[in-house]
């Protein structure tokens, strides 16, 4: 039963690590959607919301020819700092990563865009350079859409299992998250693990919904 | 202190193309720029507090350039030093008042916290009565409170000069009246050079000490409001035609007194820039304009203590009554009436009717004064 706890831990260490790669990645890419003006602009929105569309094997079979030993980056990777992705957790963070990202981006482009841009004139005038105004006001403005789409994303990559299965395999207390070791507990029969592993897994999003709405504060955008 | 503006720029293409080819110079302390929507007013503001970049042109205060295309110069909003104050006010929602009028102090990273004790913060709260309500949200506010944490906000950054951008246009009319005369007041305490935008007479009539037109992105005239007679009948009941007899000059404001027909004289504050723009002087005609609504009626005048400097006697002659106020009109001699605004209940109270003696009375500020062409 050990195999539960260890398949859990791996989980959440997977799904925290792709939640802030797509924190971080995902509002500075959605806040660049909603307030800057380039061309190709809804051509990158679409394409960057295709991990939502597409099947998570065709997203695990890009990453492989991307990461993959014979892939541009996993060969360069491999050449010169002798890393390897494939068949291992950062693998499987970045297949989490990848799936999850849409969730956050579009969510943080939409709360970018619902923020009144005169709060940002107003904190101009009042003094404030480019990096203040963001962190003092646009930020805090937007930040209760973006942790909607935060919270969606940390639940979305705790669930992943396509991408990562072909990315990293299925390597019992290496790569073998809760979710696929749910599919080989009931593939092998020992229905007292798959039990377990559900009741585990259940436990672990409750929690999560209950803790994100502890951390939210009442007042973070002012009230309606 | 002058005002230079001299722009041009192009938005958008097609149909929905708009072109700003804004030019005026002055150096009125309070100018109103005067126009319809879509003019290009809110442009132009921001244009000069550096929230929207011309194409071309050169914006200067007090002799220095903000912007300048041909010289490459393009301060930054923030190195401008002009305050600004929006049309809703926008007051960060997510801070508390005190937060709010301390945001400008510090521009580092992060926002002032909730109970950092500052002397700076604390008198703008006090100037502007804010105090007892400095840990509210904007959410909690009424409007004319809303318009007080904005000043204070705007004036604690120290401005060298305030720009307004529609500062009434989302209130209901009778909240508008009050915030007016609030800001009226306001500006006078601080001595503040303004720029207001309006689409508003009112505005004009409350704020101007000279306005430029603007429509379709073209400043089509400009003027010193008191000279245009025709301007001001509509918005002030009372027009008082006298001669000039006396001119008192001060540091800023001028006293001026103008003697009427019938022997009774009107006191008028005058700013020393308007006395010299109206070539007023002693001999002159010149006529008062006084809004109905500044005037008192006082029915016995005899040993009451009034600071107001206008106090005209006379009789009533006409009683009109309204839904609220009550017009009272008040012969003062020499063919002069002068007409009051004055509510039901105190025209009831003191039982004017026509007949009765009583005075009209004023403030001398209250006055403006203007020279027949």
């Amino acid at each position: 039963m050990d195999a539960a706890w260890i398949a859990l831990g791996l989980s959440l260490k997977v799904a925290l690590w792709a939640t802030g790669l797509d924190l971080v990645l995902g509002v500075a890419i959605g806040y660049a959607l909603a307030r800057k003006r380039f061309p190709g602009r809804e051509l990158v929105d679409s394409i960057l919301l295709l991990p939502m569309v597409l099947p998570p094997t065709v997203l695990g079979y890009y990453l492989l020819v991307v990461i993959g030993r014979r892939g541009w980056l996993g060969g360069w990777l491999s050449r010169e700092f002798g890393i390897d992705l494939v068949f291992t957790w950062q693998g499987a963070v970045l297949a989490a990563t990848l799936v999850a990202f849409p969730f956050v981006c579009k969510s943080a482009r939409a709360a970018f865009e619902t923020v009144d841009a005169q709060y940002e004139e107003a904190a101009k005038v009042l003094g404030l350079g480019a990096a203040a105004i963001f962190l003092r006001v646009t930020l805090p403005l937007a930040w209760r859409g973006i942790l909607a789409g935060v919270l969606l994303a940390f639940a979305r990559a705790l669930g992943e299992f396509g991408a990562t299965l072909m990315v990293a395999g299925s390597i019992p207390g290496k790569t073998q998250t809760l979710s696929i070791a749910v599919y080989e507990a009931v593939q092998a029969g020992q229905d007292d693990l798959a039990n377990l592993l559900v009741l585990l897994t259940s436990t672990a999003c409750v929690v999560v919904l209950l803790v994100a709405g502890r951390l939210a504060p009442a007042r973070i955008t002012g009230r309606p | 202190m002058k005002w230079e503006v001299a722009i041009r720029k192009q938005v958008g293409d097609g149909p929905n193309a708009f072109s700003l080819d804004m030019s005026f110079a002055s150096d009125a302390r309070r100018l109103v720029l005067f126009g319809p929507s879509g003019a290009g007013k809110t442009m132009t503001l921001k244009a000069i507090a550096g929230l929207v970049r011309p194409d071309a042109g050169r914006i200067a205060f007090d002799g220095e350039a903000m912007f300048d295309a041909g010289a490459g110069v393009d301060l930054a909003a923030r190195s401008r030093r002009l305050g600004y104050l929006f049309q809703e006010y926008a007051l960060f929602p997510h801070l508390t008042v005190r937060q709010n009028i301390a945001f400008g102090l510090d521009s580092g990273l992060r926002n002032p916290r909730r109970g950092r004790a500052d002397e700076t913060t604390d008198r703008w709260l006090d100037a502007l009565e804010l105090r007892r309500l400095q840990a509210r949200f904007p959410d909690q506010l009424s409007g004319g409170q809303r318009q007080r944490v904005a000043l204070a906000r705007a004036l604690a950054a120290s401005p060298r000069a305030l720009l307004l951008d529609e500062p009434f246009a989302a209130m209901d009319l009778p909240l508008r009246g009050k915030l007016r005369a609030e800001l009226h007041e306001l500006q006078a305490r601080f001595a503040l050079p303004i720029v207001l935008i309006t689409h508003d007479s009112a505005d004009v009539d409350a704020f101007a000490d000279e306005i430029v037109y603007i429509d379709a992105g073209r400043a089509t005239a400009s003027q010193v409001p008191v000279q245009e007679e025709s301007a001001m009948k509509s918005s002030a009941r009372n027009q008082l035609t006298g001669r000039v007899s006396r001119i008192l000059p001060g540091a800023v404001d001028d006293e001026v007194e103008i003697a009427l027909p019938g022997g009774q004289s009107i006191v008028a504050i005058v700013t020393h820039e308007s006395v010299t723009k109206l070539g007023l002087a002693v001999g002159i005609d010149a006529f008062a304009l006084v809004k109905a609504s500044s005037v008192i009626v006082v029915a016995d005048l005899d040993g009451a203590r009034l600071s107001a400097r206008n106090q005209l006697a006379g009789t009533i002659v006409r009683m009109q009554p309204g839904a609220v106020n009550a017009e009272v009109v008040i012969d003062v001699g020499g063919g002069a009436t002068i007409v009051a605004l004055v509510t039901q209940g105190s025209a009831s109270s003191l039982a004017l009717a026509p007949g009765v003696a009583a005075s009209a009375v004023f403030k001398a500020s209250s006055v403006i004064v203007g020279v027949p062409r």
